[in-house]
């Protein structure tokens, strides 16, 4: 039954020897089956219509933890500021390149998931096991082959003082492997907490990320999460967020999808607690022949609660980006107040993006409001700029830069804030070039 | 500086320059008063090389090469300047980092090393205090959400920093309060010299009172209908248009 999806074959037959709890095991195997009958998803899924996958090659490996290799160059820059990081390579955790555990701060459980699984796997049971709204056969694929992964459990009412970055590189360049990371954070009552989560790789890796982050937030706890999306090329990059926020929790993501590779991100929050907010931005950037999809689901469930989304994308050449933003009110949120706004700049004749809005609302009592506007660059913009001097190909930089600094400036930490446009500057430059 | 002869020139599929001719040297400041409509922003916006405008005829020579042969970027580099009826505001670009930008690729063209952040800083404050332009503007994005009179200062604050050879200047003075008003005429005024010239388009002959021309024309339907001295304006002020309009007049002054 396994072997219907040749790609990932050779992970499936392995998964049955990896080590873990029988519920882990059986989780797994009902995963595998679950995948192996739906096989990849297709353009014939509604979920996937505008998303046709990338060419995943023939085989694709599970990979294995690797010592040295390219990984501490591609996590250098993220490593030198003051912060505490967890870096996995090729998908395994790499306690060399991470933060000394002398250096963790006071109040906050952090494990790799593989240690976790190891020691107290109980601890685990609980997320590992729960579906999300979004799910289908690649979430399946995460259960089934995950191997690793941060957990971050912050205890009540604990401000974290320091930034938390969690890693993943990908250097794998000889032979395509496929990492399944699956990550799991935990804000407690009244707490607070800033992790940055980066995929990054060596130009020349090969394989596949399939990341998966889950997000419990206790009463009146802030989490201010950024995630910047520059896998290489070679390697596309699926990852799914969802998270669940109690009541007055606080949450705050932006998502910089920059990278050139294949990047689809569906981002699921669940507003369950009564004032439960959720403060969603993202921009993507894709040239070349490039695919860049954010999916997001709001999912209203309680009253007061509010979500607002601001999301971007830059299209060049022959790319093709895709924004799906679904809003759900359900009877219970009374009051809610929902605004999702999506802007996309075209940057070539051939560049499409597909922005859909998607509401479902099922009570009267609610404020939602939702704009999307797909457009070239303004003309009158660009002159004013020639006509200073600056160069055609300078001033279209100046302007898509400034289009997605906009989303930029949602990062405020200003370390954070240099270290992500430093990363994700060569882009948007490279964009700048193909236009 | 500029010799335009026999203009003929397109707004979209609307011929609107019907065989103008002006000439301007150095040391020369221009105005040019005209009807609404008659095709002031036109022309200054054919000198910077608008895209959406078509020249059908005539020729421009600057600096005795032929204008139209330059992209609009290189005009600027060469020293053509247009401070606009209507500045366009760029969100997210800092006012600083743009004009820094603007700069430098002039210095580039002239073969000049580029500035570097902390040099141009200094030049930048320096500018705009002359144009006193408030320096949290200076460093806020571009025009964004200033009001209308901010905007035209900024202009001449950018003409102030970049000093051009040839500064066209639609109309800056609309939506200037008298104080503004003044300010710009000083920035226009330190920036007269003998290897520079301007062209001042405006419909008060109040501006001229504090940036006294050398030379006044009117543009009435694509065409310099009059051209006089600086008591031309006074004449305009009080006899309107419509007199020249109706009957073709010969060039005086
Ligand atoms: N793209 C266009 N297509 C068609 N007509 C245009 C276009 N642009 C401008 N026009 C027209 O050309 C004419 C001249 O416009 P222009 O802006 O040059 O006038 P102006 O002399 O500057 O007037 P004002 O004093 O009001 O600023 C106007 O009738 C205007 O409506
Ligand atoms: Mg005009």
């Amino acid at each position: 039954m396994t072997a219907s999806v040749p790609p990932f074959s050779e992970i499936a037959v392995a998964a049955k020897a990896w080590p873990g709890p029988a519920w882990l095991t059986g989780a797994r195997q009902a995963a595998l089956d679950r995948f192996a009958l739906a096989g990849l998803p297709t353009t014939r899924l509604e979920a996937w219509r505008t998303t046709p996958l990338p060419d995943f090659g023939t085989a694709l490996g599970p990979g294995a933890p690797s010592a040295g290799g390219q990984g501490a160059a591609v996590v250098a820059p993220f490593r030198s500021h003051g912060a505490v990081t967890l870096v996995f390579v090729d998908g395994f955790h790499s306690a060399e390149l991470s933060s000394p555990e002398s250096e963790w701060p006071k109040g906050v459980r952090l494990s790799p998931l593989s240690r976790l699984l190891a020691t107290a796997p109980e601890e685990a049971l609980a997320w590992l096991t729960v579906d999300a709204a979004f799910s289908g056969a690649l979430h399946d694929l995460n259960t089934a082959a995950f191997r690793d992964g941060a957990t971050i459990v912050v205890e009540d009412g604990v401000q974290v003082p320091v930034e938390l970055r969690v890693i993943l590189a990908a250097t794998h360049g000889d032979r395509p492997v496929a990492e399944h990371v699956r990550h799991h954070v935990q804000v407690g009552r009244g707490s607070s907490l800033r992790l940055t989560v980066a995929v990054l790789g060596a130009p020349d890796a090969l394989g596949f990320i399939n990341n998966r982050t889950t997000v419990a937030m206790a009463e009146s706890s802030r989490l201010d999460l950024v995630r910047v999306h520059e896998s290489p090329a070679g390697v596309p990059h699926f990852d799914a967020l969802a998270a669940t926020l109690g009541a007055k929790a606080e949450f705050t993501d932006t998502v910089l999808q920059t990278g050139p590779s294949w990047t689809r991100s569906e981002i699921e929050i669940a507003l369950v607690g009564e004032r439960a907010s959720a403060d969603l931005g993202g921009v993507f950037v894709a040239r070349g022949n490039q695919m860049s999809d954010i999916h997001t689901l709001l999912s209203h469930q309680a009253p007061g609660v509010i979500s607002r989304q601001n999301y971007r994308g830059l299209a060049a050449d022959d790319a093709r980006g895709v924004f799906h933003g679904q809003i759900r009110v359900e009877a219970l949120a009374r009051g809610a107040d929902a605004v999702q706004n999506n802007r996309n700049m075209l940057l070539s004749k051939r560049a499409q993006v597909h922005s859909t809005p998607a509401l479902e609302i099922q009570t009267d009592d609610v404020k939602c409001k939702h704009g999307s506007a797909t457009g070239q660059i303004d003309q009158a913009q660009l002159f004013y700029l020639r006509s200073r001097g600056i160069d055609p190909k300078d001033a279209t930089l100046m302007l898509t830069r400034a289009f997605a600094g906009e989303i930029l400036s949602r990062v405020t930490a200003a370390e954070t804030r240099e270290l992500v446009e430093a990363q994700i500057a060569p882009s948007l430059e490279a964009l700048g070039v193909a236009a | 500086m500029l010799r335009i002869t026999d203009l003929h020139a397109k707004a979209g599929d609307k011929p609107i320059l019907k065989g103008l001719s002006l000439s301007v040297n150095g040391g020369e400041v221009h105005a040019i008063m005209g009807p609404n409509g008659s095709g002031k922003s036109t022309l200054a916006h054919v000198l910077a090389g608008r895209p959406g405008y078509t020249v059908t005829g005539g020729e421009v020579l600057y600096k005795s090469s032929p204008l139209f042969d330059m992209a609009p970027e290189v005009r600027a580099r060469e020293g053509v300047f247009l401070a606009y009826q209507y500045p366009v505001e760029l969100p997210g670009v800092s006012n600083l980092y743009f004009l820094r930008s603007a700069l430098n690729a002039i210095r580039r063209h002239r073969g000049e090393s580029e500035m570097d952040a902390m040099d141009f800083l200094a030049i930048a404050k320096e500018k705009a205090r002359f144009v006193e332009l408030d320096e949290t503007l200076v460093k806020r994005n571009v025009n964004e959400g200033f009001s209308g009179g901010e905007k035209k200062r900024n202009e001449i604050f950018q003409m102030a920093v970049l000093e051009p050879s040839l500064a066209i200047l639609d109309e800056t003075d609309s939506g200037l309060d008298i104080d503004a008003l003044r300010i710009v005429a000083k920035g226009v005024n330190r920036l007269r010299s003998e290897d520079r010239a301007m062209i001042v388009v405006t419909h008060y002959q109040r501006l001229l009172e504090y940036i006294v021309p050398d030379f006044v024309h009117v543009l009435i339907d694509g065409k310099i209908a009059l051209s006089g001295g600086k008591d031309l304006a006074l004449e305009l002020e009080s006899k309107g248009y419509e007199w020249l309009e109706k009957e073709p007049v010969q060039a005086r002054g």
